[in-house]
């Protein structure tokens, strides 16, 4: 081993390049390639790769678009074709009727393209699942028929002949001329995508596509932003339709079938549909393997539809998925990432000041079929206090938390946030009017702890997608502010040294605090805790009480479902006992502990009346079937 | 009038019949099979093929049973059950590419793109109340009522269909009850593939054979379900019909063109404001 250090050093370093180097490095390439691509017919050439090069591009641009949507925001979709059609119709109609540039033909594209996404996306994304799947699929069928209704203007099922050679802004582009914007539009796009990928929405996508119900709870709409993702998957598929019919010339609805859409969805899988460059590898294998095979003839539904089964059960991850794994375990076996302690809970930084506000429950009832979980359930609990909810399994606790998150509607009552009733609106709106909370079983994304935790500050420092995608100002704006912010909450929870680590692969303690992370960054007005201590060890636990009791002090209203008595009497201002979902009592914590029925039913105590006990002990007749020692009936 | 609405319930029961197979699958797996209509389409195909062999009628049944549970076997092995533990409906591609398979694997065999289908019952045309029809439409409006009712009280009254619904509403309790999730899923998908070709005799003369249906197949289907309701094998047979309806009352009034439109916006509809459909539940979300 030691003879072989000399080039696992190199090596290491050439892994570990700083990621200022590595910032500047990627674009100066990105424009290298993209120059040489785009003047590449100018370098000589030849017609024939040269059009391969335009169909390339021409699918690259479609498998983006599906990308974004099935890749990033989880939603299948099959509508590459439509909006493909989309696109070339749109020249047609412009170029026959108002004007030849190709400028306004993308203009009026990309605008059809989100139109289309949103007619289709709005009903399609309302139940979720595969129905958008269908509804896209179904755009297929359409085409044709579309096609033959607007006769007048499309041509029908003869097509449309005599589109122009395109012209931008007013002087004709030459064949190499239409080649060279075509590569720097699509490189174009391909920023853009990029931009919008690796941003907050984007990690957003990530959330709400692996777990909708922790998305709700930072204030993301799933509708909304898969119905954003879906629309905006139009996009690049019209931008493409546009110059497909201008390199023929000609559109008839034949082209726009279920081989397109198939052959776009195979260049998804092939490249790895969550990546963003794996689509230029997916439509490139496409168009010069498979599409350009004319003997492929009457085969080519049979490669298409094997080739989607094959890679979807063998290669999920595509060729993007492939690379990432060899880089990870060549990494991994050169030692770049050495694997770190847990994080050590010393409160460095103050907790920044949180609005609190006061959480009302108000006679809620809440039964599911006949099973009834809580009955006329109330209290209150104020800004700066922290309220535990204790009770056996199945008492209603989690539930109650559910119905104040949104994610059960309330049966009878209602349930006020700062005078404000949040009964009835849905958790993403429930958690923009200040509610924050936990789960149960610790929910992060597949993401870095700082992304994870950023990713709450949607409401703080709102950025558009738009503002995203074009990087302007405000976005940068946000970024430094989520970075400062996330920065302080990390180290007062002592997870700098975790920032960024991978956050699922971290153990359940140090997940907890991550969850905990993404409260507090999300400056909570109510934050629910919903057994934050199980599973952590006594130091942890102590360290975690630290940290609740600084929440509450800095603002917050903090509610507690907690089993840990010992950590409920070290916190809590007030408990709530909840048994077969009615609250039994609610007082101090001495108090409580010293309740017979609480003792009874919930600590599990037998009760030994003490000399000048104030509290009432009930007469033992109440505990159900009464059992008789061994000794008497035998 | 009545003569289009009468067509309408017989190429609405070839909906039902794609849809009454979804939900089979659907109910046992959560898996949702695209391939659906492309097995019926098999089934048209090999019935021609078989009715050229001079194959007798019943046997020709029994063939269509076997190979349809035989492909959907074959399917639910290569393209669902390594995927389907992972969630995020990535059936949805395989199965895709199940139809497409099948699609291309017909189109490589069959030299004709489209051919007429005879039908082994009666020929002839009926007389009713002034319109006619042709016998294998009289034959297919009761057997979409009869396989749909069928369906219903399977999975309503029997004890393996309601241990198959208790598989979709929650796989892991229907586990720890002891039912067996594995040959519930196979004995599903072997009767709708069965069920998909069985049909084709029937549904072949009303449609004539032809690749592409495939597809048409699938995604009205998908129609019924979304009126239906997902799961509701009741709603099947009422969307299914009412859809064939829908479909030719736009045919014969507005335009062959607009049939599919119109059913699109009916489709739309449905999951715009009433998106569980008429038989579908709403179901809270669990934390």
């Amino acid at each position: 081993m030691s003879g072989s250090s000399r080039p696992i050093v190199s090596w290491r370093s050439l892994l570990s390049i700083p990621s200022r180097t590595k910032s500047t490095l990627t674009p100066v390439l990105w424009v290298v390639v993209v120059a040489v691509l785009a003047l590449a017919p100018e370098l000589g050439l030849g017609v024939s790769p040269s059009r391969q090069l335009v169909l390339i591009c021409f699918l690259c641009l479609l498998v983006s678009g599906l990308n974004l949507s099935y890749g990033f925001a989880g939603e299948l979709s099959f509508a590459s074709p439509a909006f493909y059609a989309l696109g070339s119709y749109v020249t047609v109609i412009v170029t026959s009727h108002w004007v030849n540039d190709v400028a306004v033909c993308l203009v009026v594209g990309v605008v059809g393209g989100l139109v289309l996404g949103l007619i289709s996306g709005i009903p399609g994304l309302r139940l979720g699942g595969w129905m958008l799947a269908v509804t896209s699929f179904f755009l297929i069928l359409l085409i044709p028929d579309v096609v033959s209704i607007t006769q007048k203007w499309t041509g029908g099922y003869q097509g449309a002949n005599g589109i122009p050679l395109p012209d931008l802004f007013g002087t004709q582009l030459s064949t190499n001329g239409f080649i060279t914007f075509v590569v720097i539009i699509t490189a174009l796009w391909f920023a853009v995508f990029r931009n919008l990928v690796k941003s907050r929405v984007g990690d957003s996508l990530s959330v709400l596509r692996e777990s909708p119900i922790l998305a709700g709870s930072l204030g993301i709409s799933v509708y909304r932003a898969k119905l954003t993702a879906y629309a905006m998957s139009g996009i690049p598929a019209a931008i493409g339709g546009v110059f497909f019919a201008y390199l023929l010339g000609f559109v008839a609805p034949q082209s726009y079938d279920l081989t397109l859409a198939i052959t776009v969805l195979a260049g998804s899988i092939l490249g790895g549909s969550r990546s963003i460059y794996g689509a230029i590898v997916g439509a490139a294998i496409m168009q010069l393997g498979p599409n350009s095979i004319s003997s492929l003839g009457n085969y080519a539904l049979v490669v298409y539809g094997a080739f989607l089964i094959v890679m979807a059960v063998v290669l999920p991850g595509g060729a993007a998925g492939l690379a990432r794994a060899g880089a990870g375990r060549l990494r991994r076996r050169l030692g770049v990432d050495e694997p770190r302690s847990g994080p050590e809970l010393v409160a460095a930084e103050p907790m920044p000041a949180l609005p609190g506000q006061t959480l009302v429950i108000d006679h809620v009832s809440k039964s599911f079929g006949g099973n009834k979980a809580l009955t006329d359930v109330s209290f209150t609990a104020n800004p700066g206090e922290i309220v535990a909810l204790i009770g056996p399994n199945g008492s209603g606790k989690t539930t109650l938390l559910n119905i104040v998150s949104g994610y059960y509607k309330v049966g009878q009552g209602s349930v006020q946030v700062g005078g404000r009733r949040i009964s009835g609106l849905t958790p993403s709106r429930i958690a923009n009017a200040g509610v924050a909370r936990t789960f149960q079983t610790p929910l992060v994304a597949s993401l870095t702890v700082r992304q994870n935790v950023a990713v709450a500050r949607g409401r703080h420092a709102p950025v558009s997608v738009i503002e995203t995608m074009l990087r302007l100002p405000r976005f940068w704006r946000a970024v430094r502010q989520d970075r400062a912010a996330v920065a302080s909450i990390l180290s007062a929870l002592g997870l700098s040294d975790h920032a960024d680590d991978e956050a699922q692969a971290l153990p359940l303690g140090t997940r907890r605090l991550v969850e905990l992370a993404r409260a507090l960054a999300s400056l909570p007005s109510v934050l629910l805790l919903d057994e934050v201590a199980s599973g952590l060890d006594e130091e942890e636990v102590a360290g975690l009480s630290t940290m609740i009791r600084s929440v509450a002090s800095s603002g917050s209203t903090v509610v507690l479902v907690e089993h840990n008595f010992n950590l409920i009497r070290d916190l809590a201002d007030r408990v709530v006992v909840l048994s077969q979902g009615k609250v039994v009592v609610a007082d101090t914590p001495e108090v409580i502990s010293r309740h017979p029925e609480v003792l009874r039913h919930y600590l599990g105590q037998k009760i030994e009346p003490e000399p000048g006990d104030q509290a009432p002990v009930p007469p033992p007749a109440e505990t159900g079937p009464q059992v008789l020692p061994k000794e008497v009936r035998s | 009038m009545i003569a289009t609405i009468l067509l309408g319930l017989a190429i609405g029961s070839i909906y039902v019949f794609v849809a009454v197979g979804y939900n089979l699958t659907w109910l046992t797996s959560r898996a949702i099979n695209f391939a659906q209509g492309a097995l019926m389409v098999v089934g048209i195909f090999l019935t021609v093929e078989l009715y050229d062999r001079h194959v007798p009628v019943i046997l020709i049944f029994v063939i269509l049973a076997v190979v349809g549970a035989i492909l959907a076997s074959v399917e639910l092995i290569v393209a669902i059950l390594p995927i389907i533990s992972r969630g995020a409906h990535g059936e949805l591609v395989t199965t895709v590419g199940a139809m497409t398979l099948i699609q291309g694997v017909i189109g490589v065999l069959v030299v004709a793109s489209s051919e007429a289908v005879p039908f082994f019952g009666p020929t002839g045309l009926v007389s009713i109340s002034g319109s006619s029809l042709t016998p294998d439409e009289l034959f297919l409006i009761p057997l979409a009522v009869v396989v749909g009712l069928g369906a219903h009280l399977w999975a309503s009254r029997t004890k393996s269909g309601l241990a198959a619904v208790s598989l979709s509403e929650d796989r892991d309790a229907a586990l720890v009850l002891g039912v067996n999730t594995r040959r519930f899923t196979f004995v599903a998908f072997m009767v709708s593939g069965a069920l998909g070709l069985v049909v084709a005799p029937f549904v072949g003369p009303e449609t004539t054979a032809v690749v592409s249906l495939a597809t048409t197949f699938a995604v009205y289907g998908f129609v019924v379900l979304a009126i239906a309701g997902v799961g509701s094998q009741l709603g099947a047979v009422i969307g299914g019909l009412a859809i064939g309806v829908v479909q030719q009352l736009v045919a014969r009034y507005v335009g062959p063109n607009w049939q599919n439109v119109a059913v699109f916006a009916v489709f739309l509809a449905f999951l715009m404001f009433r998106p569980t459909g008429l038989f579908g539940e709403r179901r809270e979300r669990v934390v």
